[in-house]
C-alpha cells in the first residue's frame, strides 16, 4: 500500500471515530450517567435495558 | 378504645371483583427483608425502571402472571422500617400508599414482605398498612434465616392472627413464590382483622383529624384514619416534590393538637407507638417458637472481634493491606505476559506493512493506546475479586459500622461511608447511593467529597506511575503496595478533611445519628462474586475497546497532522507542531510548576473525558516519539522521556506529584454530569471542578517545589 493510500485510509479512520465519539456525547447529553459503564448495574438491570431498547 | 379495621363496603369488593382490570399491587417491607429479590423473582425481566417525577427515587413496576394467566402489575416501593418518612425514599413509600402522589396509582393490594428472623421489627411496618384496609398479603420471607437462628415461626398462627393470607417463602432459593402467585392471584382477598387498642387520650385527636383527612382530602375513611394515626406520631416532617400537599385545615388540626399536648407535657406520640409496639409483641408471643436457647449467633460473636474497637481496625487494616499487596504480587505474570504480547504484535504489523499513516495509526494509534489499558486487566480482575468476596460475607457492611466514628468526627456519619465506599469502584453509584442520606446539607456534602475517593478508573494511572518510579525486578511488591496505599488513603483523609471544612463552612449542622442494620455473615458464593467479576472485566475491556480505542485514534491524528514540512524531523518535533502539542504548549506554563511539560498536558486535557485515558494518551505521545522498528514498554518509554535540556521527565517526584494530582483533579465527565443531575444545578458541579482541581493544583506545587528544594 502506498503512502498516500494509507493517508487515506487512516484520515477516513479518523473520520468515522470522530463522528462515533460526537454520537456518544450526544447521547451521555440526553441521559446523563455513566450509562452502565462503571459496572454499578446488576446483570438483571442490564438484560432490562437491552430488553427496553427492543 | 377497640377501633375496628376492617370494615369495607361489600358492595365495593364486589365492583372490584367485577372489574375486568387486573390489581396493581404495591410490595413493600423493610430494608434487608428480600423485598427486591422477591420482586425480581416474580416479574423476571418483565420490568420497568423510571424515577418518581420530580425526585431521584428510582420507581420499578413489573408485571407477573395469575394462575389464570393474566398479567399483574406490581410497583417495587422503597424500602422502609415504618411509614414515618426520614428520606425522600420513605416519604414516597407513604405517598403512594396513602395516594399522595398524581404520578401513581394508590395501589389496589398489598404485599408485605416480612424478615422471619426478625419479625417483631418487621412487623410495625406491616402493622401501620393493615390500618389502611386494603387487601394485603404477607410474604414471610427468609424462613431459612429464621430456623438457622433457632425460631420456629407459625404462619398459620400469624394469618389466623392477622386475618390475611401468610406465605411462607425463601426468595433466594425460589421458594414459597407458587404459594405467592396462587394468593395474588385470588379475585377477592379477606380483610385484616387485627385490632390494638389506641390510647383513649389520643382518639379525639384521631377522629378529628380523620374526618378532615376524608372531607378535605378525599380520602377513603380507613386510609383516612391510618393517615391520621401517623400525622400524629411524624407530623408529616418529610414532603418530596410530585406529593399532593394536605389542606390548611388539616395542618391547622394537626398543629392545634401538637401544641395542645407539647403545652400538656404529655408525649402522646411515643405512647402511641409504644401501644403499637405493645400489640405487636403480643401477637409474636403466640406465632413465634423458641426451638433452642437463644445465645450470642455465630454473626455475633465473629462481630466482637471485627466490630471490636481496637481489634475491628487491626483486621480492616490488614484486609485493605492485604488486598492493595496480592494486587502487585498476583498480577505481575499476566501482566509480563501482556505486555510482550502488545509488544510482540506491533512488531508483526510493523514488519508486515510498509511505513506510512495507516501503520502508524495501528502501531501507535491503537496498539499503542489500548495495549496499555487491557495491560491492568489482571489487577483489575484482583480488585474485583476481592472487594465482591467482602460484599458477599457481609464485611463491607462492618466497614461501614467501623467507620461511623471517624465519620463522625468530621460531621457525617456511617450512612455517608456507604457510598463514599462505592466511589471507590465509581463515584457515579456512590452519588446516586446518596440518595438514601435524609439530611440535604449531609447529602450535599457527600455528593462533593465522593470523587476524592480513589475510583478504579484511577488505578491505571497509579499502576503506570508506580511502575515508572519502582521498576518491577528491583523493588519488591510490599513497597507498590505500600505507595498505592498512600494514594488510597490520601484520597480517603482528603474526603474527610474537606467534608470537615464544608460542614462548618457553607453547610453547618449537627451531625445525625446512625442506625444500621448488620446482615447475618454468609459463606461467599464464589459463583456469584466470579459473575461479578467477569461483568467488570467486561465492561473494562468494553470501555478499552470503544472509548479509549476512539479517543486513541483520534489523539494519534492529534499528534500526527498537521505534518512538520521537514520530513527529516524526530519523532518530538513532530509532536511539538501538531495541533495536540500546540494544546500542550498552552496549557505548559500552568503545569510547569508542577514538574508536567507539555505531554503531560495532552495527558490531563484528554484524560477529562475518563482518568484511564492519561495511560492511552502516553502510550500515543510516547509510542509516537520512540523508534517505530524497536517498540519498547511504555513505563520504559516513559523513563527515557527528556526535557530539551536533556533532564529527565518521570523522575521519581514527577510521578509521586502525578498520582497526586490524580488523586484531587476533578477529572471525569461523567461524574459532573451524574452531579448536575442529583443536584439540580451547575452551581455544584462547578464549585466541584473547582476545588477538586485547585487543590490538586496547589497540592502538586507544593510537593513538586518542596521535593525540588530537597534535592529530588
Amino acid at each position: 500500500m502506498s503512502a498516500r493510500t494509507q493517508t487515506i485510509v487512516a484520515l477516513a479512520i479518523v473520520a468515522v471515530t470522530v463522528a462515533l465519539l460526537v454520537r456518544i456525547y450526544v447521547q451521555k447529553c440526553r441521559k446523563p450517567g455513566c450509562g452502565g459503564d462503571c459496572g454499578a448495574l446488576s446483570p438483571e438491570v442490564k438484560k432490562l435495558q437491552a430488553r427496553l431498547k427492543k | 378504645m377497640k377501633l375496628p379495621s376492617h370494615i369495607t363496603s361489600t358492595a365495593r369488593r364486589r365492583a372490584e371483583s367485577a372489574s375486568d382490570r387486573t390489581p396493581i399491587y404495591a410490595m413493600v417491607g423493610n430494608p434487608n427483608s428480600g423485598k427486591t429479590t422477591l420482586f425480581n423473582a416474580l416479574t423476571g425481566l418483565r420490568q420497568k425502571v423510571g424515577n418518581y417525577p420530580g425526585v431521584t427515587v428510582e420507581k420499578k413496576i413489573g408485571t407477573t402472571w395469575s394462575q389464570h394467566g393474566k398479567p399483574i402489575q406490581v410497583i417495587d416501593l422503597p424500602g422502609a422500617y415504618s411509614l414515618a418518612a426520614r428520606s425522600p425514599d420513605e416519604a414516597v413509600l407513604r405517598d403512594v400508599l396513602f395516594g399522595r402522589r398524581e404520578d401513581t396509582p394508590q395501589p389496589d393490594r398489598i404485599i408485605c414482605v416480612v424478615d422471619a428472623a426478625n419479625l417483631e421489627r418487621n412487623l410495625y411496618l406491616v402493622h401501620q398498612i393493615l390500618d389502611l384496609g386494603r387487601p394485603v398479603i404477607v410474604a414471610l420471607n427468609m424462613m431459612d434465616m429464621a430456623a438457622a437462628a433457632g425460631l420456629k415461626v407459625d404462619a398459620a398462627a400469624l394469618e389466623r392472627a392477622l386475618g390475611v393470607p401468610v406465605i411462607p417463602c425463601e426468595a433466594v432459593h425460589g421458594k414459597g413464590l407458587v404459594g405467592l402467585r396462587l394468593a395474588m392471584s385470588r379475585v377477592e382477598l379477606p380483610l385484616a382483622r387485627h385490632r390494638w387498642d389506641v390510647p383513649a387520650a389520643v382518639a379525639p385527636a384521631v377522629a378529628e383529624l380523620q374526618a378532615s383527612l376524608t372531607d378535605n382530602e378525599g380520602r377513603a375513611p380507613l386510609v383516612a384514619r391510618a393517615e391520621a394515626l401517623l400525622l400524629l406520631t411524624d407530623f408529616d416532617t418529610v414532603r418530596v416534590a410530585g406529593s399532593r400537599p394536605l389542606s390548611a385545615r388539616t395542618h391547622e388540626i394537626l398543629g392545634n393538637w401538637r401544641q395542645r399536648w407539647e403545652s400538656a407535657g404529655t408525649d402522646w406520640a411515643a405512647t402511641l407507638i409504644r401501644s403499637r409496639y405493645d400489640s405487636i409483641g403480643g401477637l409474636c408471643q403466640d406465632v413465634v417458637v423458641r426451638t433452642r436457647e437463644q445465645g450470642p449467633s455465630r454473626s455475633d460473636r465473629i462481630d466482637a472481634v471485627l466490630c471490636h474497637s481496637f481489634w475491628g481496625w487491626v483486621v480492616f487494616g490488614a484486609i485493605m493491606t492485604a488486598l492493595l499487596f496480592s494486587i502487585f504480587s498476583l498480577a505481575e505474570g499476566p501482566m509480563d505476559w501482556i505486555e510482550s504480547q502488545t509488544t510482540a504484535l506491533k512488531g508483526l504489523v510493523n514488519g508486515a506493512m510498509a511505513a506510512g499513516d495507516l501503520r502508524a495509526l495501528l502501531t501507535e494509534g491503537i496498539i499503542g493506546g489500548v495495549g496499555p489499558i487491557i495491560k491492568f486487566l489482571p489487577q483489575i480482575l484482583i480488585l474485583f475479586f476481592f472487594v465482591g468476596l467482602l460484599e458477599n460475607t457481609g464485611y463491607m457492611a462492618r466497614a461501614a459500622f467501623i467507620m461511623d466514628r471517624p465519620m463522625s468526627k468530621v460531621g457525617l456519619n456511617g450512612r455517608s461511608f456507604i457510598p463514599l465506599l462505592g466511589s471507590y469502584a465509581c463515584a457515579i453509584p456512590g452519588i446516586m447511593a446518596t440518595r438514601t442520606i435524609e439530611n440535604a446539607k449531609d447529602r450535599l456534602v457527600t455528593i462533593l467529597v465522593a470523587p476524592l475517593m480513589s475510583c478504579s478508573a484511577r488505578l491505571p494511572v497509579y499502576l503506570l506511575m508506580i511502575a515508572t518510579l519502582l521498576p518491577g525486578d528491583a523493588v519488591s511488591a510490599g513497597k507498590k503496595a505500600g505507595l498505592m496505599l498512600l494514594m488510597y488513603a490520601l484520597g480517603t483523609f482528603g474526603a474527610f478533611g474537606f467534608a470537615w471544612l464544608f460542614k462548618r463552612t457553607l453547610f453547618k449542622s449537627a451531625p445525625p445519628h446512625m442506625i444500621m442494620e448488620l446482615p447475618p455473615y454468609q459463606p461467599p458464593r464464589l459463583r456469584e462474586i466470579l459473575r461479578q467479576m467477569l461483568g467488570r472485566a467486561w465492561l473494562f475491556l468494553k470501555n478499552a475497546g470503544t472509548i479509549i480505542l476512539a479517543i486513541s485514534i483520534v489523539l494519534w491524528a492529534l499528534t500526527t497532522y498537521p505534518k512538520h514540512p521537514d520530513p527529516a524531523a524526530t519523532p518530538t518535533e513532530q509532536i511539538a507542531h501538531s495541533f495536540a502539542g500546540q494544546a500542550g504548549h498552552l496549557l505548559e506554563p500552568v503545569i510547569k510548576p508542577l514538574g508536567f511539560d507539555w505531554r503531560i498536558g495532552i495527558g490531563l486535557i484528554t484524560s477529562f473525558a475518563a482518568r484511564e485515558v492519561f495511560v492511552s494518551s502516553m502510550g500515543v505521545i510516547f509510542g509516537v516519539a520512540g523508534a517505530d522498528e524497536n517498540p519498547t514498554p511504555l513505563r520504559d518509554a516513559l523513563r527515557a522521556a527528556r526535557w530539551p535540556d536533556g533532564a529527565p521527565l518521570f523522575t521519581p517526584l514527577v510521578c509521586l506529584v502525578l498520582m497526586i494530582y490524580y488523586v484531587f483533579a476533578m477529572q471525569c465527565m461523567s461524574t459532573v454530569a451524574v452531579v448536575k443531575r442529583e443536584t439540580n444545578s451547575w452551581r455544584w458541579p462547578l464549585f466541584q471542578i473547582f476545588y477538586m482541581t485547585g487543590t490538586a493544583w496547589l497540592f502538586c506545587f507544593v510537593v513538586y517545589q518542596m521535593g525540588r528544594s530537597l534535592g529530588y
